[in-house]
């Protein structure tokens, strides 16, 4: 007995180790939002086929998370963030490639609901109905959509009499979880995070002018020790094919 | 099944749990055997990670880590390269959140060997190293092994400090619990449900032999 | 080879004031319970520090507190039989003898061993575990490790006292045989009246200094 334990600890150990062999030369590092999680992975998909040579990793995250990692020395190459104000936070402390920052995409701010809840939706007010019990929003301290969706809220004049039934989530996808899974009655998330889930529609759009504006802002990190590189992909986003993954995924230009 | 999280967070448990099992051996030992000043004080520091949130215990390894950090600083100076976003980083915050309980329960373990038998071998010429060696530790064996199956539990379970100081980089830092949540989080269900069970299942393997090894050495 | 020892300890409340000689052969320190007696033989063991005073064996000086020597236990060749044996259950008799035995070559310590064995009567259960034999066989197995190394001093905490009526005579009488032919000085620790008896010489203790001399029980023949 305690012989085969020992082998089967071992032959993890080998297995382990064989599962994380390194590949190509120059490797860079995205640190995006997690809204982006689907066209990113398919835009670095898309590179890394043109461009053996080059391994995209990214790392997903809350915007508000990304920026305090990089802020603390992380090894990012590229930050593309929800929200301009985390972009700005880094920018003020000088830990962006000069020139590097551009706006590469846009959003809608949508209601969602669950496909098959039966409650009535028509505009904004109908959420202060009984039958909505939840109503889920990300973290406005971390998640840009949540700030955007307290804008949008105060905007209704409905951020008070919705309080008692807001449930914050630690980024959009959560958010969008939990109207999936019936958990909220209706949830604020971006138009894209809509699209990718069969389990919800999309109720209203928030017109543009009741919060900021949704712009992706994405920027070369100044330590990074790949810039031409990253350069080459940031290029490659804001081409042409690039900007159509973003379309088909539901971004704005 | 993408089987890298899977294989990684083996790598990364086995090897945390290694760390931490003499990390905390020896700090067990040195609370257990030594009447010093500030000994309360070690030891809350050693049981925070267990108090606190995972994620603040993150904060405080970003903090620490980070190449501003306190140790980062130094590790960066030293070898151009920081911990941030490797794997190695994953195994830093599965050892750190282990260590409070490996160190608790080996603590317990060898205050609890007589200290008769402790005396007995340092009049028969044995110095301390060799007493804890060859009395100490084989005696306080059952509770040094129980602290160690814990970490390897814990190590294997970590998700909040790993997210901070790792990073949910797919191919590269996504352990298990990283990749189930990934795969939930843009509702790739039926992916997370295999994840989750081949998760479960390799723990519950692992535990099992562990803790009949364990076992073994009893009558 | 004699002992001759001055100590002073305070610890909680409790002060110790001893001074004491021990010559070959059988020496009792004899009191009362609280009386400092085990406190003494691990000072004299160097297991606790002294506040002040002189530990000197057959002439070399273990400890002085004035001229700044404390030599570790590790070094001082002093045989300590504690009052619970304290043999290590995760070996049998014979590799708790050969454990004695240390910086010995292994043929060398293995023979020794045996042959302790074979003195002590403990030969039939070199190879059991410390569990399966009984009080006496176990303090004399604790003895032999002890003694395996030829210790200038032998120490022994109420060796008898977890050992009933009948084992206590016998081992008495044992330790009264074994103390005759080994020529060192052994000190043994006891509040029994009875043990006192066998010894060659008695130092009363009471509160942590000599006490007046008590009327004993006659040495048995």
């Amino acid at each position: 007995m305690k012989k085969l334990s020992l082998f089967i600890l071992l032959a993890f150990c080998a297995g382990a180790n064989a599962g994380t062999a390194q590949p190509p030369a120059t490797r860079l590092l995205v640190c995006a939002a997690s809204s982006l999680k689907d066209a990113f992975t398919k835009i670095g998909a898309d590179y890394m086929a043109l461009h053996p040579d080059v391994h995209v990793d990214f790392n997903f995250a809350a915007s508000g998370q990304l920026r305090f990692q990089i802020e603390n020395g992380a090894p990012a190459d590229i930050f593309a963030s929800a929200a301009q104000a985390d972009m700005d936070a880094l920018d003020k402390k000088e830990l962006l490639l000069k020139r590097s920052r551009k706006d590469f995409a846009s959003n809608t701010l949508v209601l969602v609901q669950n496909s098959s809840s039966t409650i009535k939706l028509a505009g904004p007010q109908g959420l202060l109905q009984d039958p909505v019990k939840n109503v889920a929003a990300g973290n406005p301290d971390t998640v840009p959509a949540g700030r955007y969706a307290a804008q949008a809220m105060a905007y209704y004049k409905l951020s008070d009499s919705l309080k008692p039934k807001l449930v914050l989530g630690e980024n959009v996808r959560q958010v969008l979880d939990y109207v999936a899974r019936g958990e909220a009655d209706a949830g604020f998330v971006f138009a894209t995070d809509a699209l990718t889930e069969p389990k919800v529609k999309t109720v209203f759009t928030v017109p543009n002018a009741a919060h900021a504006p949704i712009v992706y802002p994405l920027a070369i990190i100044k330590s990074s020790v790949q810039p031409k590189a990253a350069k080459a992909f940031e290029d490659y986003i804001l081409s042409k094919k690039g900007r159509a993954v973003l379309t088909q995924y539901g971004f704005g230009k | 099944m993408d089987w890298f999280p899977f294989l990684l967070s083996l790598k990364v448990a086995l090897l945390a749990t290694a760390i931490t099992a003499a990390a905390g051996g020896a700090l067990a030992y040195w609370l257990a055997m030594s009447r010093f000043k500030g000994r309360a004080a070690v030891e809350a520091l050693v049981t925070l990670p267990l108090v606190l949130p995972p994620t603040v215990t993150g904060y405080y390894l970003v903090m620490l880590f980070g190449r501003n950090g306190f140790i980062g600083a130094g590790l960066y100076a030293l070898t151009g390269r920081t911990i941030m976003f490797t794997w190695w980083a994953a195994v830093l915050a599965s050892a750190v959140v282990a260590l409070p309980l490996m160190v608790k329960t080996s603590q317990a373990a060898i205050e609890g060997v007589d200290r008769e038998m402790i005396d007995s071998a340092y009049m028969l010429g044995y110095s301390r190293f060799e007493t804890a060696l060859r009395v100490i530790f084989p005696l306080a064996a059952r509770g040094l092994a129980a602290g160690i199956i814990l970490s390897f539990a814990r190590a294997i379970g970590e998700f909040g400090a790993t997210l901070m100081l790792a990073g949910n980089i797919p191919g590269r830092t996504n352990t298990m619990p990283l990749a189930i949540y990934s795969l939930a989080a843009s509702g790739e269900w039926g992916k997370a449900q295999a994840m989750v069970l081949a998760l479960t299942l390799s723990s519950f393997v692992f535990l099992y032999i562990a803790n009949r090894f364990v076992g073994g050495r009893r009558k | 080879m004699s002992l001759a020892t001055r100590l002073q300890k305070r610890v909680e409340g409790f002060a110790l004031d001893m001074e004491l000689e021990a010559a070959q052969g059988l020496t009792v320190l004899f009191g009362p319970s609280g009386a400092g007696k085990s406190m003494t033989l691990r000072l004299i063991a160097g297991l606790l520090r002294p506040d002040a005073g002189e530990v000197t064996l057959g002439g070399r000086k273990l400890f002085s507190s004035t001229e700044h020597i404390d030599i570790t236990p590790q070094k001082r060749n002093i045989g300590y039989v504690f009052q619970n044996h304290a043999l290590f259950p995760h070996m049998t008799v014979v590799e708790n003898v050969i454990f004695g035995a240390k910086g010995l070559p292994d043929a060398q310590a293995r023979g020794e061993a045996k042959s302790l064995l074979l003195q002590f009567g403990l030969e039939a259960h070199a190879d059991k575990y410390p569990r399966e034999i009984s009080g006496g066989e176990r303090q004399r197995a604790a003895f032999a490790r002890a003694a395996i190394r030829r210790p200038a001093l032998m120490l022994l905490d109420e060796p008898f006292s977890a050992l009933d009526l009948k084992n206590r005579v016998m081992m008495r009488g044992w330790l009264r045989e074994w103390s005759e032919k080994f020529s060192i000085p052994v000190l043994c620790v006891t509040h029994d009246a009875q043990d006192a008896a066998e010894a060659d010489s008695v130092i009363f203790m009471e509160n942590g200094r000599p006490a007046q001399k008590q009327d004993l029980p006659v040495k048995s023949i």
